[in-house]
């Protein structure tokens, strides 16, 4: 059975979320998409993206998020309705105070409903970089919306000090180690296609014994170059995925590793050594 | 005692004979009558009659006139977005550039007078023994309608400006307030979602002190008051407590037995959280039967209301809601219900009848209880007088769920929603009770 992938884009308002969702459909211009927009934003998908080759069915929910108790059903009904035409691609662009906690008991309920209609590819949040920091203590929404995304993207990096920027990549980091971090600059939110297949599991329920197994190296003392080049290389072996930081050589770094192959830099802010293998072999 | 007594009561800690039952029956209650949302949230008689039907199947102890958070913002400015099925949405910011109105709602504006002339109507009949709750948009949500979402960068970027703009829709809150309680509703509540999207440490900077003023307010008036909020509000549940309301109302996603315990300290009511979706809207009798069961044993019967967690969406089945209710009115008869319905059955001893062959129409009356469940009481008494119209033509009998060999009966026929009224083995009447000419001509229609 064809399945439809879906989409979950979330973030605070005016961080890209209609952005992303332009350039999405100006990447995959043949894809038939259908989109549910739970706000009124002041930008809307852009007109010109609706080209005859193009197909584009929009649904609005507003008066609350879709995620809460009293618009749940409205955006369960929508996906169903959605299921029943011939789409590649749902991508469900939710408010900027979404909490999509329950993602897991609604994609349950509707899989459910429509046999199985929908691939989950993954939980996409925009994080400003002008203004993460300073507000996402304040608004537990934004924390849940990072805890619950495959991919964050920091956006408007370009309007934003390099060490905001940074410290915005900690923070989301220790709030979501598992989540893949991309960042993006003057309005260009250009994912690679890759980033548009995150392997996502299905939505799950926030318990420790369905969330992917992840452990922790801790870092308690600074490495000599040749320490951390063997670290990294016995890492690689035992994990797909890792990510953490590391005080090499006298200069804390941060450290990505993706399959094998490995990516360091400079990451001149305090904070606590570890790495973190997110997908063990 | 009433259930208007009920309510009351336990709102003010004094003896109480039941836990109050309390349905939020906004735009639902409009499917009840045939109407869409926006018909019956701006039309008073139609209004009047959907509330009725509400008080009429679900014999509530309490019961909103009207649930609609934009109904001051509309009185201030905002556009509305109406929809079918659910009240309209804020589709633009007066205070978009700052400009903070000045209006203070008089009686006479916006849709005031549709709920006034409503609550003047139920009044001398379902206020008698119902709890009227007049309903208003709580100050923090008003300020979100006038400013839109700028309203948190506001927090951060002009502190001061948003002290000004709660100043403001702090008064007009309590002027409402005064609006309600002058019409005489029985019980103000403020409604604020949006409570649940901020830190506790942000409420209590920006926006405890305009709560507790309206609550101050109100209690000064002598009314008992409730603290309505929407979404995970979790971790604000002690600072909501502090604003001192008599009451605070939950949806699903708290922890009703964990938020008592902070309650219970502080001697106030809470009230919840029966899921709308998956178990109101999407879930069968028994799933809501034994969900609201299940809180009760969880809960304890003291400084307890059992309510929607909030507004019930419009589609909800209404034989749903008439199983919360029966599930709060008998709570151990329905606990042994549910356990004798989820036992492993054995179904051979009922005998369906050969209804092909039956000298006579059967009426067969599928209940919860006919004499607890007022909708179940009103199915079955149509029945009874549509079968005495027409004397020893018709045969009539009823299957109370309360029965073992009942709750076979209705597993076998395949029976979904009680109480209904099937007619010689075919399902012609399911929770909403037919007039008497409707069910004598479904009858009629069987008669050789």
């Amino acid at each position: 059975m064809k399945t439809i992938g879906l989409y979950l884009i979330t973030g605070f308002l005016g961080a890209g979320k209609t952005t992303l969702i332009n350039h999405f459909l100006e990447a995959h211009p043949s894809s038939r998409v259908g989109v549910v927009v739970n706000e009124f934003g002041q930008e809307n998908i852009d007109a010109e993206l609706l080209r005859q080759d193009t197909e584009i069915t929009i649904n609005e929910i507003n008066n609350g998020s879709i995620f809460c108790c009293c618009r749940m059903a409205d955006f369960q009904e929508a996906l169903v309705r959605l299921s029943s035409l011939d789409l590649d691609t749902v991508i469900v662009e939710a408010t900027g105070l979404a909490d999509p906690s329950n993602l897991s008991d609604i994609f349950d309920a509707v899989n459910s409903e429509t046999g199985g209609a929908y691939a989950y590819k993954g939980g996409y949040c925009l994080a400003d970089a002008t203004h993460f920091l300073r507000m996402y203590k304040a608004l537990p929404v934004m924390e849940r919306q990072v805890a619950c995304s495959n991919c964050i993207i920091i956006n408007k990096c370009d309007l934003a000090e390099a060490e905001t920027v940074q410290k915005t990549r900690e923070a989301i980091f220790t709030l979501n180690p598992d989540a893949l971090i991309w960042e993006s600059s003057y309005g260009r939110i250009e994912l690679p296609d890759s980033l548009y297949d995150v392997q996502a599991p299905a939505p799950s329920h926030n318990a420790p014994g369905s969330r992917p197994r992840t452990d922790i190296i801790p870092l308690d003392h600074a490495l000599t170059w040749a320490e951390a080049n063997e670290l990294i290389e016995n890492i690689a072996k035992s994990a797909f995925r890792a990510k953490g930081f590391a005080t090499i050589g006298g200069q804390r770094h941060y450290i990505d590793i993706v399959d094998g192959s490995h990516r360091m830099e400079p990451f001149p802010f305090p904070g606590a050594d570890k790495i973190v293998l997110l997908m063990t072999k | 005692m009433t259930g208007k007594e009920r309510v009351i009561n336990t709102l003010r800690h004094e003896p109480c004979d039941a836990i109050p039952w309390i349905p939020f029956a906004g735009v639902h209650a409009g499917k009840l009558a045939g109407y869409d949302a926006r018909e019956v949230l701006t039309d008073s008689d139609k209004l009047i009659e959907a509330l009725g039907e509400v008080y009429k199947l679900y014999q509530p102890d309490g019961m909103p006139v009207l649930f609609d958070l934009q109904i001051e913002a509309e009185i201030l400015g905002c556009k509305l977005l109406w929809a079918d099925k659910a009240p309209a949405s804020v589709a633009s910011h007066p205070s978009e550039d700052k400009t903070i109105p000045n209006i203070i709602p008089t009686g006479e504006d916006g849709r005031l007078p549709l709920v006034l002339t409503a609550l003047n109507a139920l009044k001398p009949t379902i206020g008698q023994d119902t709890a009227l709750f007049g309903l208003i948009c709580g100050p923090f949500t008003l300020a979100s309608h006038l400013r839109g979402n700028e309203l948190f960068m506001d927090m951060f970027d002009d502190p001061d400006f948003v002290g000004k703009l709660m100043r403001y829709t702090t008064r007009v809150v309590n002027a409402m307030a005064d609006i309600y309680i002058d019409g005489g509703f029985d019980v103000i509540a403020i409604v604020d979602p949006l409570v649940s999207q901020i830190s506790p440490d942000h409420f209590n900077e920006f926006f405890a002190g305009s709560f507790t003023e309206v609550f101050t307010h109100i209690r000064e008036a002598n009314v008992p008051s409730a603290f309505f909020v929407c979404g995970n509000a979790t971790r604000n549940i002690e600072a909501m407590c502090k604003t001192a309301p008599d009451a605070i109302f939950v949806d699903e996603n708290v922890d009703m037995a964990a938020a008592k315990t902070i309650t219970d300290t502080y001697d106030i009511v809470i009230g919840g959280n029966i899921p709308l979706t998956s178990i109101m809207l999407h879930g069968t009798q028994q799933d809501n039967m034994k969900y609201v069961v299940d809180l009760i044993d969880a809960l304890g019967r003291r400084n307890l209301c059992i309510a929607p967690g909030c507004d019930m969406p419009y589609d909800i089945p209404p034989e749903n809601t008439i199983a919360v209710q029966q599930a709060v009115r008998e709570t151990d008869s329905v606990r042994e219900m549910i356990r004798n319905y989820e036992a492993p059955s054995d179904d051979t001893a009922v005998k369906i009848p050969d209804y092909a062959s039956l000298s006579k129409p059967l009426i067969e009356v599928f209940t919860l209880d006919s004499a607890t469940c007022a909708a179940c009481t009103y199915m079955l008494g149509a029945a009874v007088q549509c079968r005495d119209s027409f004397g020893d033509k018709v045969d009539l009998t009823e299957y109370k769920f309360t029965e073992k060999e009942s709750i076979a009966r209705v597993r076998k026929m395949g029976v979904k929603h009680l109480p209904s009224i099937y007619i010689n083995g075919e399902l012609k009447f399911s929770s909403i009770i037919p007039n008497h000419k409707e069910l004598c001509e479904a009858v009629e229609a069987y008669l050789k």
